[in-house]
């Protein structure tokens, strides 16, 4: 009987979680990424509508979407925050096409490749502008603080990756602070804005922010691990062609100090296949350490969730479900 | 790092016994553990999570070798070349030395900085500062080959033998190498230790500078020799400031978690862009020394090869610490280790020089 009581309840849970998180699908359908091209240089729009506007997993609007409901603000007072965190998503791969040389972006051409790079900067510029003319409109002095402060991080995160290329001696620390200003930064502000928007205690947001970065990190290393895989879609070992030792990398030298020399001769350089610098047992080696941490970053963002639930004015389970549900998801892509 | 991790509160007393045995208790078994990350749940709630160790991996590195690395042998340099440097000094002065004394005072020397080198790995792995992954320190309390426990005993050891070397060199100058002795003692306690924690008051700069400089040639000087002169001050003063490098550049990558702990080095106190200037007119100074000791002829000539030979060491560090963005610039990870190489190297070369001028005079 209580078996059956609890299959029951797990099930409804389930079905719960599942009708939320469909609502919350529905919810990003109807967001308009895309910006209006009714405007005096539409090649700008129409440019950045056909590229970077175009597709995306749209995982930070969900972030945002999924916080809203946890802290019960309302999907018309969130939208424009959620458009938002897209855009200045977009703006940035923008910027890291021109510094990076990239030709394709999601399939596509990069923006870059289509226009110029003088013109791919532009364009990210202008996506940065509109979404702060968009979240002044949202009337909170504090959401536009978070975010100017967010964009200075993303910048100073992209320019110690820069200074980092081509260095073989990169620490984990070193590596943290990037991803800390290069990924969770806006991760956090996902978080942290609906929490202001639900007019929280200061102690409720840096729980948040916790949150946030430890989400961020997780998914920083994650990327990383998928940088090693053959069916993510990336061409294999992008970073370490670029000259940037990642996560993964520097774990294998971590555990292989041996192969510092090899390693460093070929990063970036266009990696020759029949004399990989690495052999297929230490980079898996290394992936599976890579996704262990990132596992516990994940189990750190739980805990700090779960804080956040108990802290009472917020404890609901129709809010909550689909971050746990989000969490799992995560989990299971990081085992 | 091993797959099969468990985390305990940060400030837990079972965290902290764990951080200092390096082991904890498992179903009636002792198995070692280290720390691999602070993870942070909410404002001052941590967790820190351990992973247990193998014991296979650990009976991979001989347990000489594991106490050889906790040394930091490499850095040793910053009291074994000065003294080497004033023998050398010695010599050229033909200055009767007394070589058990002065071999007992060097090894004194040495060990003094082995105690400080060795407790200031304990403290920073009980802050957690060095967590694998970083490459401050020795690293052995991280990889859990030795517990923190037995590095502070050791440290004390290293203190206790350190002074001990040093008490023949008394019998000559007495008062001047008693005091010597006694700041020596003091830096070694208080450089990172609970009572005076120089480190952490801004006055690490200057102890530094004096325990590796000036104080310990003359204290090796009075214990080799019975003499002292101008040239052995100005090779501390070049030896000083060489020393005074490797702990600027450090410093450099520390300004913001320093500032955010308390700590007043003087990188701190300048802020990043004047500490960069700093590091530049840290080694015009020291080479500025050892061309002020050539110059008034109290030191010999050929160590004027010195002062090129520097700069040109030097100038990869300090391209690097210029091209720096900002403390969390990755450029500055390896420069702490480039000016510890700095040191031994122009070390080694001043004391060749010296001999060469020996061998010089005697053919000559």
């Amino acid at each position: 009987m209580q078996l059956s009581l609890k299959l029951y309840k797990l099930n409804s849970v389930s079905n719960a979680s599942e009708a939320i998180e469909r609502e919350i699908q529905r919810e990003i359908r109807e967001l308009e990424f895309k910006l209006g091209t009714d405007v005096p240089v539409s090649e700008i729009p129409i440019t950045l509508n056909q590229t970077l506007l175009y597709g995306g997993k749209r995982f930070r609007p969900l972030l945002c979407l999924m916080m809203s409901r946890f802290f019960r603000v309302p999907f018309v007072r969130i939208a424009p925050i959620a458009m938002a965190s897209e855009r200045v998503h977009a703006a940035t791969l923008a910027h890291d096409d021109v510094i990076d040389e990239a030709t394709l972006r999601r399939n596509r051409a990069s923006i870059n490749a289509r226009s110029s790079n003088a013109r791919a900067v532009l364009a990210g510029d202008l996506l940065l502008s509109k979404v702060m003319l968009d979240v002044v409109e949202v009337g909170n002095l504090e959401i536009v603080k978070d975010l100017a402060r967010t964009i200075c991080e993303l910048v100073e995160g992209e320019w110690l990756q820069l200074e980092a290329r081509g260095i073989m001696q990169v620490q984990r620390k070193d590596l943290e602070r990037v991803a800390i200003l290069k990924t969770a930064s806006l991760f956090k502000w996902c978080c942290t804005t609906p929490a202001r928007l639900a007019g929280v205690s200061d102690e409720i947001l840096a729980t948040v922010r916790i949150f946030g970065e430890n989400l961020g990190l997780a998914f920083q290393m994650i990327d990383d691990a998928l940088d090693f895989s053959s069916t993510s879609g990336k061409s294999y070992a992008k970073d370490y062609q670029e000259g940037l030792v990642n996560y993964v990398l520097m774990e294998l030298l971590e555990e292989n100090p041996l192969r510092a020399q090899k390693v460093g001769a070929g990063l970036g350089k266009v990696l020759d296949e029949k004399n990989m610098p690495w052999q297929t047992p230490e980079i898996d080696h290394a992936i599976a350490l890579t996704k262990a941490r990132a596992r516990l970053k994940l189990e750190a963002a739980r805990a700090a969730f779960i804080r956040l639930e108990n802290m009472g004015e917020f404890k609901n389970d129709s809010g909550a479900l689909p971050i746990h549900h989000l969490l799992d998801k995560i989990v299971e892509r990081a085992s | 790092m091993s797959a099969v991790t468990f985390a305990l509160d940060r400030q837990s007393k079972e965290a902290n016994e764990a951080l200092w045995q390096g082991k904890v208790e498992t179903q009636g078994n002792w198995v070692s553990v280290r720390p691999i990350e602070v993870l942070k749940i909410s404002p001052g709630i941590e967790k820190l999570v351990f992973a247990y160790v193998p014991v296979a991996e650990l009976e991979k590195t001989p347990k000489l070798k594991r106490w050889w690395m906790a040394t930091r042998a490499y850095s040793l340099s910053a009291t074994f070349m000065p003294c080497l440097a004033v023998l050398s000094y010695g010599f050229t002065q033909a200055w009767s030395v007394r070589p058990v004394v002065a071999l007992l005072a060097g090894l004194g020397a040495v060990l003094l900085q082995v105690s400080i080198n060795l407790d200031n790995d304990v403290e920073d792995h009980l802050k957690l500062i060095d967590l694998p992954g970083t490459n401050g320190g020795s690293g052995v309390i991280q990889r859990s080959w030795l517990s923190a426990r037995e590095v502070k005993r050791f440290s004390r050891i290293a203190l206790v033998f350190g002074v001990l070397c040093g008490l023949p060199a008394l019998f000559r100058e007495p008062a001047l190498v008693l005091g010597i002795g006694i700041a020596g003692v003091v830096g070694a306690i208080g450089y990172s230790g609970p009572f005076f924690r120089l480190k952490y008051r801004g006055l690490g700069d200057i102890a530094v500078f004096g325990l590796c400089g000036p104080a310990l040639t003359a204290g090796f000087s009075l214990a080799a020799f019975g003499q002292l002169n101008a040239g052995v001050f100005w090779l501390g003063t070049f030896f000083g400031f060489a020393a005074e490098a490797i702990l600027h550049t450090n410093n450099l990558q520390d300004i913001e978690e320093d500032l955010s702990r308390g700590a007043k080095t003087l990188a701190a106190r300048m802020g990043f862009s004047r500490a960069k200037v700093f590091l530049i007119f840290i080694y015009v100074t020291a080479f500025s020394a050892l061309a002020v000791g050539v110059l008034t002829h109290v030191i010999p000539w050929a160590c004027v090869v010195v002062i090129p030979i520097g700069f040109l060491f030097t100038g990869k560090l300090l391209r690097d610490v210029s091209k720096a963005s900002g403390t969390l610039s990755p450029l500055l990870t390896g420069v702490r280790i480039q000016a510890a190489k700095t040191h031994l190297i122009l070390g080694v070369l001043l004391c060749l020089t010296l001999l060469a001028n020996i061998y010089g005079s005697s053919h000559g």
